[in-house]
């Protein structure tokens, strides 16, 4: 059956309006040339095309986004337009509970779950008059398998994974079945399926943003963050999501800026650093080649491209493993007891092995993360912002991914540890056509400086305009 | 391994968690595999970090460990 009833898919037009950002969307809807009904439903016809292949969405929200766009639309001619995210849809990942809305976080223990209440995040774009359009695909709870509903299909090759675990969100706007989306970053959730869909990604800064109402993984690292097409998207998704939650202890208490304030900048007078150990090991020749040119095009720019040293930067994979399984234990303690066997069998031996660190193993972990915290602090107090390539490689096989999965969080967890914010964008594409990211680091609560490095960067390229070939699928 | 088997069959009834031979057997080699690469991360101003707080390292200064047990944790005199 249709989403869209009594609507033919208009192809072409369609993906013209599915395409656009969240702006250029955004100028058309207030200047009433296009409607919020028209833009749901152009997406619509495209997720009841391609999602047969691409899995991305585990709900699409089909009739009530119909609604809220008649709503929306209604509003606005009315004049009572309330800014740019007005009449945009607007995509979860799984894991945000959304009021009325099936929430299961891709996973048999929370199949029949309709939260009573909004995540902060989703509260807050609701109210900037954002339309739920659905809630994407993820690994089970952020961090197991994907048993249930299947894996989402990367849209720039369906026999290769999207990444994870907010890899729904990315492939969803990868293939113009989203204009904005959220996800959650634990290790780099947000950033490598960014990376590896070829869209835009940002991990903010521990605690700019509330986590109430996101299922929680790992109370030390979890974060909630825009994902979007284009830098400046994110940008204005941030400007609502930031900012102090009482129902969020850790959220930050400090003021929120104008994220969109910095975005036309430039990167004249910037000092952009390199880290030359570890993050230029093991890379794929084509993301060698990719970052290698990406550098020089910010020496084009104007930015002056320093060598850092981090000295303890290593595979701090069993740092990160350490804190996120005992944390996650914590979170799942009680559910694992009664629900145990509901649980996908790779998610609930991941979790369960978190109840067997001792609390020496867990400090010696938060000893280490003590360290590399310094090393990142005193690392960026010679320059603006670090870069690294966000994955050392292009994504991997669905195959890959099933048998046994290589690991990819090389890159981004380090920073997930150490609660700075980073922005993945494009940056490049291999010879087989799959898209390269770029990891852009910045100091604490300093994400006004990673979107100004993003946008200036992204205005001299062209990868962010390129659209996954998935038009013979239509 | 096996000590590591025996020790998770025992501890994970007292944790709650009912868990057949596959999911043990499972569990320990992801903990034993975590557990030595963690063990390989040793940088020496890690240890740095306790001195104000590490237990072990303010005992070693002070002689012996009951004498600081008694010198941090000494209830206050009341006055006069």
């Amino acid at each position: 059956m249709s989403l869209v009833e009594g609507r033919e898919s208009r192809g072409p037009m369609d993906a013209e309006l599915a395409y656009l950002s969240v702006a250029e969307m955004s100028a058309l809807i207030q200047r009433k040339t296009v409607s919020p009904v028209e833009v749901v439903k152009a997406i619509l016809s495209r997720v009841d095309a391609l999602d047969t292949y691409l899995n991305s969405y585990i709900t699409v929200c089909a009739d009530t986004a119909l609604a809220e766009a008649e709503q929306a639309e209604g509003e606005i001619a009315k004049g009572a337009y309330r800014g740019p995210l007005h009449g945009i849809p607007i995509s979860h990942k799984d894991i945000s509970l959304t009021q009325g809305v099936h929430t299961t976080a891709h996973s048999r223990v929370l199949l029949d779950f309709i939260p009573t209440e909004d995540a902060t995040h989703v509260s807050r774009l609701k109210g900037s008059g954002m339309i739920l359009l659905g809630k994407t695909n993820l690994t089970e709870f952020a961090c197991g398998a994907m048993e249930l509903f299947g894996l989402p299909r990367n849209p720039w090759n369906l026999e290769y994974y999207a990444g994870g675990s907010s890899g729904g969100s990315a492939s969803a706007l990868a293939a113009g079945l989203a204009v904005a989306a959220t996800g959650t970053d634990t290790g780099g959730s947000i950033r490598v399926p960014a990376s590896w869909c070829g869209i835009v990604g940002l991990r903010p800064t521990f605690g700019r943003v509330s986590r109430y109402g996101v299922l929680p993984l790992s109370w030390s690292m979890d974060q909630v963050g825009p994902m979007a097409r284009t830098v400046a998207d994110c940008a204005l998704l941030m400007s609502v999501m930031a900012g102090y939650d009482p129902r969020d202890p850790t959220s930050a208490t400090g003021p929120v800026p104008n994220f969109t304030s910095s975005l036309d900048k430039g990167l004249h007078g910037l000092v952009l650093g390199v880290p030359q150990n570890y993050f230029l090991e093991g890379l794929d020749p084509n993301v060698e080649t990719a970052f290698r040119e990406t550098l020089r095009t910010f020496e084009g720019l104007g930015a002056e491209i320093e060598p850092v040293n981090v000295p303890h930067a290593c595979d701090l994979r069993p740092v990160w493993e350490v804190i996120l399984t005992v944390e996650a234990f914590a979170e799942h303690a009680a559910t694992l007891r009664r629900h145990y066997s509901d649980y996908g069998t790779k998610t609930r031996r991941r979790l369960a092995s978190g109840a067997f660190y001792t609390a020496a193993d867990y400090q010696h972990a938060l000893r280490i993360r003590a360290l590399w915290i310094q090393d990142v602090r005193s690392a960026l107090s010679s320059v603006d912002a670090l870069l690294t390539p966000t994955v050392p490689t292009t994504a991997f096989t669905v195959k890959a991914q099933l048998d046994v999965p290589p690991d990819c969080g090389q890159f981004t967890r380090p920073f997930s540890l150490s609660g700075n914010p980073a922005l993945s964008l494009p940056c490049g594409f291999s010879e087989d056509g799959l898209p390269i990211g770029l990891q852009i680091v910045g100091r604490p609560f300093d994400e006004n400086l990673i979107f100004q490095v993003g946008t200036g960067y992204e205005m001299a390229t062209t990868w962010h305009e390129r659209r996954a070939p998935l038009e013979g699928h239509n | 391994m096996e000590i590591l088997l025996d020790w998770l069959r025992r501890e994970s009834a007292s944790v709650g968690l009912s868990l057949d031979e596959a999911d043990l057997s499972a569990i320990a080699e992801i903990v034993d595999g975590v557990k030595r690469a963690l063990a390989k991360i040793q940088f020496s101003e890690a240890d740095g970090i306790a001195i104000p707080y590490g237990f072990d390292v303010f005992a070693d200064r002070n002689g012996s460990s009951r004498n600081v047990t008694l010198q941090r944790f000494r209830p206050p005199r009341p006055p006069g």
